[in-house]
């Protein structure tokens, strides 16, 4: 119902208050007599009341693109914290396999150049000077990425706090967590991210975040896959 | 059904399309009850938090998904009120005391936020006439006068304006 041919456009600015005295009028008695007119009015007639809840420069608050990386982190990280309950093992047990898993990851680091993990590509981190100064080593984990991150020469004078980020091809940057460095500068950590291979290809570490933004660059690699 | 899948989500994926479907409107509610970006990021991320771990408790003949995240934003949403209620206040705070006062506001929040995103949704010149009429007072000689079209045209154009925005709250279920 869109109101009579006649006077169906005048409705919408009956309802506004933007007609003229005399036009008011005219509509008033026409809508006395025009059921399609009237059904028209009282279909609109809540609008000015609702639009008065609102003001004229109200704007609809975009979602800054971090919010869902943020989101999809702590997904992440909360679903790699609910592995499924381990069994109990014997007092004997537990030495025993700690021995052999010592023993196995000696092994595989003697073997396997940067471990004997699943990763799927390394980088080699270079600081923003040119020199090699670390490693990664990505492993795809449930909905993400497991980075293990070895670094030197990190910079410590000013705080011993870092961000590891992965930068996807679109050029967003994932948080991938924070790690510290010790006091001589080197540091290793395992850090999740949420992204999955092929999504990114850069690895970079800054210093803490300030203001939302990511802070100075120190370390960044390219992936070898 | 995505939540119901969600459990079962490994890669993300699931989270990631509901995420796309709905963060912009929960981030939009609770930015406008809260009127604080910051806080309504934490909202969003807490009801997202929320709808990953209770995924198997969703029942999609009681709610469907929009109104039970609606439901858990508002919750936070309450938290966060209160939690602004329990610290001392200052002169110019406008912290909402009772349970009935945050009720209200959130409806009213709930409401400004649908208004602003229906408007948002229509038309630039079904836009502007209404911010002309409703928002400017201004009758259809003087919008005409103002803007260089054509009397007639601004009239329809105002009717064809409030019938689009009437059928864009109706889809957002707004009531009349």
């Amino acid at each position: 119902m869109i109101g009579c041919r006649s006077h169906g456009d005048l409705i919408g600015p009956y309802i506004v208050g933007g007609l003229e005295p005399g036009e008011v009028e005219e509509m008033r008695e026409h809508l006395a007599n025009c059921d399609r007119c009237a059904a028209e009015r009282r279909r609109l007639a809540s609008l000015p009341a609702l639009l008065d809840t609102a003001q004229a420069h109200d704007t609809v608050a975009a979602v800054s693109p971090q919010l869902e990386d943020a989101v999809l982190d702590r997904f992440v990280r909360e679903r790699a914290q609910t592995s499924p309950p381990r069994r109990r093992w014997s007092r004997l047990a537990i030495p025993a396999v700690a021995g052999l898993t010592v023993a196995l990851a000696v092994m595989l680091a003697l073997v396997l150049p940067g471990g004997g993990d699943r990763a799927y590509a390394r980088a080699e981190l270079w600081s923003t000077s040119g020199h090699v100064l670390g490693s990664a080593s990505v492993a795809e984990v449930a909905g993400g990425t497991h980075v293990h991150l070895h670094a030197h020469h990190l910079p410590v004078g000013r705080g011993a706090v870092y961000e590891l980020w992965c930068v996807r091809t679109d050029g967003r940057w994932i948080n991938g967590g924070s790690f510290h460095a010790r006091d001589d500068g080197t540091a290793s950590a395992q850090l999740t991210a949420a992204v999955r291979p092929g999504e990114y290809h850069v690895v970079v570490v800054t210093r803490p975040s300030v203001g939302g933004k990511h802070g100075a660059e120190v370390l960044r690699g390219k992936l070898a896959y | 059904m995505l939540v119901e899948r969600l459990p079962r989500d490994r890669s993300g994926d699931e989270l990631r399309e509901l995420y796309r479907r709905y963060a912009g409107e929960l981030f939009g509610f609770a930015s406008s009850a809260l009127g604080d970006r910051e806080q309504a990021e934490e909202v969003v991320q807490d009801v997202f938090a929320q709808l990953w771990r209770h995924a198997r408790d969703y029942d999609q003949r009681r709610a469907s998904v929009r109104t039970w995240l609606y439901a858990i934003a508002r919750n936070r949403i309450v938290d966060a009120h209160r939690r602004a209620a329990a610290r001392p206040k200052r002169a110019e705070d406008g912290s909402l005391d009772s349970a009935a006062e945050i009720d209200a506001s959130l409806d009213q929040a709930v409401l400004r936020w649908q208004i602003t995103a229906a408007l948002a949704r229509l038309s630039p010149a079904h836009r502007e006439v209404i911010r002309l009429a409703h928002y400017g007072g201004l009758t259809m000689r003087e919008i005409a006068e103002r803007t260089g079209i054509p009397l007639g045209t601004v009239k329809s154009r105002t009717s064809y304006a409030l019938r689009s925005l009437r059928l864009i709250l109706d889809e957002m279920e707004v009531e009349p």
